[in-house]
């Protein structure tokens, strides 16, 4: 709260100076439903075998230590449900100084109702300011002061400080450097979430400074090259070391885009994407892909260490989408291939995935869709059918149905499913600025291979309430 | 054989005879009750001159252009000749051409009145007919290969339509259209020309014309100039614009390429579409500048060419939040045939890293930052990433990295949180029965599942539960892979050596 405070009282009195200022919320209120898995025991004697691991006579796995007259078994708990309920506000003013502007989102969370047992992730952090600045803008060069975001080849990551950027066509400087806040977090590397989930969590905040090159010689060619590092606040290390290098291009015909990101800390590329694919402007458009993938850990953790390995991927897409048909239709597929892990026994080493989708517009209102996806891969498996229509009488208006068939197979845990699925959902306006929107979907979970549990029907649903006060910026010169 | 060019004493004696001969087209064209069809031929042998009934044409005597109706009572009085219903026509004002009697007979001494009004080229006496524009063009040296040529110079002849006050809307719906208004691009290349000849467009149309369908109509200086006429919006008001689509917005990198243009030459983008229209999608800051120069949607003079956003099909949600929709205005009244424009190419969200960090698409003209916010600060405000029971599904996408979880969550307080609640995660550092236990083998397989997915590991696992055989206060069992360089990582925090070692076995 004290922050907020603080923030408010800085932001407030430029805000109602403002020669304009606008509020927007979003309420969004869920209901989501699970049952967990809970640790159940049984006499040993009455399953069948010898040994720790053994199958019950439904199939269940159970551990029977050798040590104890019981066997320990999962099994699926009872129903239990959250409510959790966000909000979000937004603020802008603008106003005052050619090109200056303040900006505020600010979030609340709290759980409404549900089972002491189940809070949804973070609903007890209750308050959180999404980010919070002010903005000068001028035709050369743009300061922001406050929280906020940067977004570039190494992700989006919030700090609190400064950012800086100068441009003369093509080329465009940035500079940014504040405290580093963790990454979907939105709180400082001490944060008491981290601890509450990590019993090694780290010790300092951190500190970010970032800089960024950016050269767009033409609206179809662009390039960027990105540096950050995350220092420990007592500059004893780092907690992470990286540089992105992006770069996409429309001409010939071809659209290639190219990602690279490189740690510093362990020497890998984390992620390298090469994509060429047809410009566009055809009936149909290929694309194909490569693409290695190796996670990412910062150095407060140890598990970059623990010497993840990457894959490689390749990937082939074709879109069919002529301008005069109503109908739209895509196949995709991509092969991956993980790298030598050098540890533990044989497992599966390769992945495919595969999937299609059509899509059908009418003149105006109607549309429809329809999408089957397989995917095939360490860990866990999918395949995944959907179809829906969608009907959109006037752009405010929106009213759609799914439905969904989905089985889930589980390299490294218990128990398979088949799910069904129906849901729908809506959009209606209550008055010019204010828009109700809402979902709700049951799902019927059909568990198989020794799933703990009976099948069971889950509910989901969400209501979201967006709202607006004040003016229309509109784009003449407002923020 | 060359046309002979006439001379301008026998423009002069043309324009006369017009003078003297005009009754009839006079009648017809600016009858107002009167009797219009004077049948001049079957008098043809009363009257031995044209300003017997039409002297004020010579001299510029409105009174005295037509006889007055007890002229033809004289003869017409039901002894000599039956009676008629003949009265002169009441003259409403002006017409369209610029034309003098009275100064043509001045300066032009070899026409009669059969120059102009003669029926075709009869030399019949009072065989007459309203005079042709082609008549005037044959004797003024004059550059139009015809009258109705696109490089005619109409105003030397025809004052402008709004000044013409005698013209009924009957007539103004009637004017002849040029063969060059018919061509299949003329919507597309008729600014070019008005541009060059404005006073031209104003013979026949009055600014209603253009802002029939220029967005811009109130900023554009060409139709600004155009004076504004009531017949002509009476007889625009029903008749729907025409948006014909441009060659270039027909290419497919016209999304990319369009701010380049736009700021070249805003305006041309404002005959077409107004603020809203481009508001549509720049609800962010950068295309500020340009937008200035659009007319807002209080000043569009027509409905314009309205941009809005749409549901791409197959998305489960609808993409358009209230924020989008507030600055939108309604859809046109008149809507034109619906061009589907694709922003983003298919499978834009999970490959929008290079093109969005790159800065060939310039996300800050389109989004606020907190549209990225709205997912990569790891929860859901608006339906936009996930589909419907995500939750249900994700686990294969997780570890495919199909969708790189921790580029919106913390692995730690988003994922573990809820996987320790489900029952997934363990909760302590004890091996319990839950999860792996179906795999007899897992703790000799466990290496190779947590190298190739050590993301998936650590939504469940806090870093001491490994450390129990992975470090030295466990089982000391290594768990850096063949590659790895120790003194790099320790290079850059050596205190991360010291969460499994005693001391840096480094030796720093």
């Amino acid at each position: 709260m004290r922050r907020l405070a603080i923030v408010a009282s800085a932001v407030a009195p430029a805000m109602l100076a403002a020669q304009g200022l606008r509020v927007s919320g979003v309420t969004t209120i869920q209901l989501v439903e699970l049952r967990p898995f809970v640790i159940d025991s049984v006499a040993a004697s009455s399953v069948p075998g010898t040994g720790e691991s053994r199958i019950m006579a439904d199939g269940v796995p159970a551990i029977c230590p050798v040590t104890s007259a019981f066997c320990e078994f999962e099994r699926s708990g009872g129903r239990v449900s959250a409510t959790p309920m966000l909000q979000d506000v937004t603020l802008a003013g603008w106003g005052w100084v050619e090109g200056l502007s303040f900006h505020g989102d600010l979030r609340a969370r709290t759980q409404l109702s549900g089972d002491a047992s189940f809070v949804f992730p973070r609903a007890n952090d209750h308050l959180d300011v999404v980010d919070a600045y002010a903005q000068l803008d001028r035709a050369a060069w743009q300061a922001r002061l406050g929280r906020q975001w940067v977004t570039g080849g190494l992700g989006a990551y919030a700090f609190d400080g400064a950012n800086a950027l100068w441009r003369s066509d093509p080329l465009t400087v940035e500079g940014w450097g504040g405290r580093a806040l963790v990454g979907g977090l939105l709180e400082p590397y001490t944060t008491a979430q981290l601890a509450a989930v990590d019993n090694l969590p780290p010790q300092q905040n951190g500190y970010v400074f970032g800089a960024r090159a950016r050269f767009r010689p033409d609206a179809l060619s662009a390039a960027a090259l990105t540096y950050q590092r995350v220092l420990v606040s007592d500059r004893s290390g780092l907690y992470s070391d990286r540089a992105a290098l992006d770069g996409s291009t429309r001409r010939f015909g071809a659209a290639i885009d190219l990602g690279l990101t490189y740690d510093f800390a362990t020497g890998d590329w984390n992620d390298a994407r090469l994509r060429v694919g047809t410009g566009g402007g055809r009936a149909i458009d290929y694309s194909a892909e490569l693409w290695h993938s190796r996670p990412f850990f910062e150095l407060w953790t140890i598990w970059g260490a623990f010497s993840p390995v990457g894959f490689d991927e390749t990937r082939v897409t074709a879109d069919w989408h002529p301008r005069a048909s109503a109908f739209s239709l895509a196949v995709r597929g991509a092969y991956r291939q993980y790298a030598q892990t050098d540890a533990g026994m044989s497992l599966r080493t390769n992945g495919w995935r595969a999937g299609g989708s059509v899509n059908w517009r009418g003149e105006q209102s109607l549309s429809a869709f329809g999408s089957y996806d397989v995917d095939i891969g360490s860990g866990a498996a999918s395949t995944d059918g959907r179809v829906g229509a969608r009907w959109t009488p006037a752009p405010e208006w929106s009213f759609g149905g799914e439905a969904v068939v989905t089985q889930n197979i589980y390299e490294f845990r218990v128990g398979t499913g088949r799910i069904y699925g129906v849901a729908l959902d809506g959009a209606i306006p209550i008055r010019p600025d204010v828009r109700l929107a809402m979902d709700a979907g049951l799902y019927q979970h059909s568990l198989t291979n020794g799933a703990p549990g009976p099948d069971w029907t889950q509910r989901r649903a969400s209501v979201r309430l967006e709202w607006m006060l004040g003016r229309d910026p509109g784009m003449g010169g407002s923020p | 054989m060359t046309p002979r060019r006439r001379s301008w004493p026998a423009v002069a004696r043309w324009l006369a005879a017009a003078a003297i001969a005009l009754p009839r087209v006079l009648a017809a064209q600016n009858a107002a009750g009167g009797d219009a069809s004077f049948p001049h031929a079957r008098h043809a042998r009363l009257f031995p001159t044209c300003s017997g009934c039409h002297a004020g044409i010579a001299t510029g005597d409105a009174s005295r252009a037509f006889p007055s109706a007890s002229l033809c009572a004289s003869c017409h009085n039901g002894t000599v000749r039956p009676v008629v219903r003949w009265t002169p026509p009441v003259p409403r004002g002006a017409g369209l051409l610029v034309f003098s009697h009275p100064d043509h007979l001045a300066r032009a001494t070899d026409v009669t009145c059969a120059t102009c009004h003669a029926q075709g080229d009869t030399t019949q006496w009072m065989d007459v007919a309203r005079a042709a524009p082609e008549r005037c063009i044959s004797c003024h040296a004059h550059p139009a290969s015809a009258h109705l040529a696109s490089d005619n110079a109409c105003s030397t002849c025809h004052r402008p339509l709004a000044s013409a006050a005698g013209l009924t809307d009957a007539r103004i719906a009637a004017l002849p259209k040029p063969p060059s208004h018919t061509g299949a691009d003329w919507l597309t290349t008729h600014g070019a020309l008005a541009r060059t000849g404005g006073a031209t467009c104003a013979v026949c149309h009055s600014r209603e014309s253009c802002q029939r369908c220029h967005v811009n109509g109130a900023r554009e200086p060409l139709i600004r100039a155009l004076a504004t006429d009531a017949r002509v919006a009476r007889l625009v008001a029903d008749r729907a614009p025409r948006y014909p689509t441009p060659p270039d917005h027909q290419n497919a990198q016209f999304v990319l390429t369009h701010g380049a243009a736009a700021r070249a030459n805003a305006g041309r983008c404002s005959v077409c579409h107004a603020r809203p229209s481009c508001e549509a999608c720049h609800t962010g800051t950068g295309a500020r500048d340009v937008l200035r120069q659009i007319p807002d949607a209080r000043e569009a003079t027509a409905p314009g060419v309205q941009l809005r956003q749409e549901t791409p099909a197959g998305a489960a949600t609808p993409v358009a939040t209230l924020m989008a929709r507030l600055i939108s205005s309604p859809p046109s009244r008149v809507d034109t045939t619906p061009h589907r424009v694709r922003v983003h190419p298919a499978d834009f969200l999970r490959t929008h890293g290079p093109m969005a960090a790159s800065g060939e698409l310039q996300c800050a003209s389109c989004h606020t930052q907190r549209f990225c916010s709205d997912c990569h600060a790891g929860e859901r405000v608006t339906r936009r990433y996930h589909p419907a029971n995500f939750l249900s599904t994700h686990a294969p996408q997780a570890y495919g990295r199909e969708t790189d979880c921790s580029s919106c969550h913390s692995t730690e307080a988003f994922c573990r949180s809820c996987h320790r609640q489900a029952g997934l995660a363990a909760k302590t550092n004890a091996r319990s029965t839950v999860f792996h236990n179906a795999q007899p083998l897992w703790l000799l397989q466990h290496g190779r599942a947590a190298r190739q997915d050590l993301k998936s590991c650590t939504t469940c696992h806090q870093q001491t539960y490994c450390m129990q055989c992975h470090s030295d206060l466990g089982a000391r069992i290594n768990p850096h892979g063949p590659g790895f360089d120790a003194a790099r990582m320790s290079s850059k925090n050596p205190q991360l050596c010291l969460m499994c070692h005693f001391k840096n076995p480094l030796g720093k």
